[in-house]
């Protein structure tokens, strides 16, 4: 089982898109076995896939081990791909995880159960530098951070690249730019400076779309009702560039 | 939860005979009656048919089937998947493409599903169990939010040259964490189509109404006799089963679609020749004449081929046997054993498919089947079976012990030899009749069978030094053995020698197990106990 998680500092930057479609493409495409873990409270993955943003007993039973854990995970409309709903009592993760010992370890004990029933697991993570997020940074073997092409973005990935250092965490970072419009001339620049090979982003990224905003409208993965369109040409690749890399990396 | 299947056609063919006529397409769609019954709760969505060409595939034995597995093929693909009663502890869900059938392992690309497969069936040749059609029609069952809450297929099977299409199945496949729709689901299909719950994949259906169920082959006689039975009853039984077996094998044999039909055929009529001649007084002589004569004819005849089936079968076996330089000098041989065997493999299908043999198994059913006499008879017909067997077994164990004692290191070959056969025959009636004996009988075979697998590879080393002792002499008269060739087989000559005097310092050994006094108290008891179990 590999763990991966989406996740940036910043809201806003298309975790939550890019965690759905992830997470649909390496079920419906490949065949693997995933469960997506929506973290955020506001449970926007969730609503994505049409599954009530509940869980029985809240999640502050559910990491002190009190629920459990296969028993509160639902089937989507996609045969492989599974989910673990967001609930709004996830905005006090913090503080149920505070109240454990070892919290930074928690979810990646609480996944050891899963190792044989998941080929992935892929953590859709609330935007913050938290214990949530510390505990998320041990439990996952990579982490995808999408990130928009202008100099505050990039700032902050050089900030979680420095924070990981220190901290010591074995993860790997996955960046890729994402809602890239080419339109835009800070974009355009900012892809192009020299500097770029430094910030060793993915080599696939993802352009602005409507078709992207639209997901909200129609409930589901853009491969599902907008096949041709670039953007969902884009996230095959993404996640393939991304399924060579982890592949390649021992769990 | 696990996935639930149901046939919808259970009247209209997965079971009944395939050969009846034809019945018009049926007309109520399920999909509908069921869509009504869910009505307003859930909707069903139909999503895409798919067709597909499907050819099952096991060896002649169901090796695959009996491991938990089931491989099937087609459109350009092969899949390795466990059955619902699968011994293994994982699942196993594999695909690899094969542009055409594979009809032995060695024709799977190699992978995982090679791997799978290798250690079950070795050797030993796929065969095509059944042929069929499969269309497959998936839906999902929605919820008033539109959400997926249950997923399935309905499938349609029809066997290659049936008239009648075999049946529907329908599959409910769970989606997590929605319990309640699905156990909706389940009860507007048993309310509303009325089905038949299964466990059976369509490949296994599509099997058994092609006539092959599977799993449905052994050689095992598996009878359950009864002491009390007349014995000419009891005898019957023995000999009907195994016929039976004589003709399951006869068609893999004429066709030669692996080696183990023939040599299955072979060993039943061994077997039946063993039952004729060593229980007696409980068939007319004549009928023993006639019969032992007709059974011997055949065997002898099918004798050369199982030969060449065994040297084949052991040349790799051989050819790391000489120096490693002289491998390819066997090359020849290889060739002169796979032309005779060609040669020899159309003498068999003639004579399997020839009217000799039918009239042989046909007048030897015929008897099989006939009236019991009433009164009169041979002496021992009626007499109890549990008492006839014991009588034989006692003459034949007698014979054994006999012979064996009488053997030391100075006794040439053939005492050996005849002592093997006394062996197998002993075996074989207390294989016959073990469920009319006590259950020493189990404890004592196993003794038996370890002296038995001594005598034959003792046997088997002196027959195949002969034959290569005679090939040689063949191939070289003929011209189709250079000097290397010839002298790459006299490499094997001190070979064999060497094995078959291990296998001979066995023998004294192997000897004192079976006589020791445990066993002579099982074998009393035995003899002496004619009570059924
Ligand atoms: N590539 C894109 N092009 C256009 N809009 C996008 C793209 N990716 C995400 N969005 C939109 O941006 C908003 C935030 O995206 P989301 O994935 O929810 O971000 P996060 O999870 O990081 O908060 C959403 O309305 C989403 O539809
Ligand atoms: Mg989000």
């Amino acid at each position: 089982m590999k763990t991966l998680a989406t996740y940036s500092i910043k809201g806003g930057v298309g975790k939550t898109a890019t965690a759905v479609n992830l997470a649909y493409l390496a079920a419906a495409q490949q065949g693997a076995r995933v469960l997506l873990w929506d973290l955020d409270p506001q449970a926007a993955a969730s609503y994505y896939f049409r599954v009530k943003p509940k869980l029985k007993g809240g999640v502050r039973k559910l990491v002190a081990g009190k629920t459990d854990l296969g028993d509160q995970i639902k089937g989507t409309d996609f045969e492989g791909l599974d989910i673990l709903p967001g609930d709004f009592s996830y905005r006090h993760l913090d503080l149920d995880l505070d109240g454990l010992g070892k919290p930074e370890k928690r979810l990646r004990s609480l996944l050891e159960p899963l190792a044989e029933q998941y080929d992935y697991v892929l953590f859709d993570c609330p935007p913050s530098i938290s214990i949530v997020s510390e505990s998320v940074f041990r439990a996952a073997d990579a982490l995808i951070v999408p990130v928009i092409p202008t100099p505050l973005s990039i700032r902050t990935l050089t900030q979680l690249r420095k924070h990981l250092k220190k901290s010591k965490v074995d993860v790997t970072l996955l960046p890729f730019y994402c809602m890239v419009d080419r339109r835009k001339s800070l974009h355009r620049e900012l892809l192009e400076q020299p500097e770029q090979s430094k910030l060793k982003m993915l080599e696939t990224s993802i352009p602005y779309s409507t078709w992207v905003e639209r997901m909200g409208l129609e409930r589901a993965p853009l491969a599902e009702f907008a096949r041709a369109t670039e953007a969902a040409r884009s996230y095959r690749e993404l996640w393939w560039e991304i399924w060579e890399r982890v592949a390649t990396t021992a769990s | 939860m696990e996935p639930l299947h149901f046939l919808l056609d259970e009247t209209r063919g997965w079971v009944e005979d395939p050969d009846s006529p034809a019945d018009s397409e049926p007309t109520e769609d399920p999909i509908a009656k069921l869509a009504e019954a869910l009505n307003p709760k859930l909707r069903i969505d139909l999503r895409a048919e798919t067709e597909e060409q499907v050819v099952a595939l096991d060896s002649f034995d169901w090796r695959l089937f009996q491991a938990g597995l089931e491989l099937t093929a087609g459109d350009g693909r092969s899949r390795i998947q466990t059955t619902s009663r699968s011994p293994r502890k994982e699942a196993v869900d594999l695909t690899a493409e094969t542009e055409q059938l594979p009809t032995f392992v060695n024709d799977l690309p190699s992978g995982k599903l090679r791997e799978v497969i290798t250690p079950v069936i070795g050797q030993r040749r796929l065969l095509p169990m059944a042929s069929f059609r499969r269309r497959r029609l998936s839906m999902r069952f929605l919820d008033l939010r539109d959400k997926t809450v249950v997923r399935g297929y309905l499938e349609s099977v029809s066997i290659e040259g049936q008239k009648k299409p075999l049946g529907r199945r329908l599959t409910l496949i769970p989606v997590r964490g929605y319990k309640r729709p699905f156990n909706d689901v389940r009860k507007a299909v048993v309310s509303a189509l009325n089905p038949t719950v299964t466990e059976q994949s369509v490949s296994f259906l599509a099997c058994t109404a092609s006539g092959r169920p599977p799993g449905g082959y052994t050689t095992r006689l598996d009878l359950q006799l009864h002491g009390e039975m007349r014995a000419d009853l009891g005898l019957r039984l023995v000999h009907g089963r195994l016929l039976d077996i004589i003709e399951e094998n006869l068609y893999g044999a004429r066709e030669s679609l692996d080696t183990e039909f023939l040599h299955d055929l072979r060993v039943a009529l061994r077997r039946s020749r063993t039952a004729l001649s060593q229980v007696r007084g409980v068939y007319p002589q004549v009928t023993v004449d006639h019969f032992k004569g007709e059974l011997r004819w055949l065997f002898r005849r099918i004798g050369p081929l199982r030969d060449l089936d065994v040297f084949l079968e052991a040349l790799p076996e051989y050819r790391a046997l000489v120096a490693p330089d002289s491998t390819r000098d066997l090359d020849p041989l290889q060739d002169f054993l796979e032309a005779r065997r060609h040669a020899e493999q159309q003498t068999v299908r003639d004579l399997l498919s020839g009217r000799r043999t039918r009239q042989i198994l046909g007048s030897w059913r015929h008897f099989l089947d006939s009236e019991l006499p009433t009164s009169g008879g041979p002496p021992m017909a009626r007499t109890p079976l549990g008492r006839v067997a014991r009588i034989d077994i006692a003459r034949l164990w007698k014979r054994v012990l006999h012979r064996g004692t009488r053997i030391d290191r100075a006794t040439p070959d053939p005492a050996l030899h005849e002592l093997r056969v006394e062996i197998k025959k002993l075996r074989y009636l207390l294989e016959f009749f073990h469920s009319v004996l006590p259950p020493e009988v189990r404890e004592f075979s196993k003794s038996l069978k370890r002296l038995q697998s001594t005598l034959g590879n003792f046997v088997d080393t002196v027959v195949q030094q002969r034959h290569v002792e005679q090939f040689a002499t063949e191939m070289a008269m003929d011209g189709s053995a250079s000097p290397q060739t010839l002298l790459a087989m006299g490499q094997l000559i001190p070979q064999f020698e060497a094995r078959r005097i291990e296998e001979r310092g066995h023998f004294e050994e192997r000897f004192a197990d079976l006589s020791t006094s445990e066993n002579r108290d099982r074998m009393d008891k035995i003899l002496a106990d004619i009570q059924p179990r």
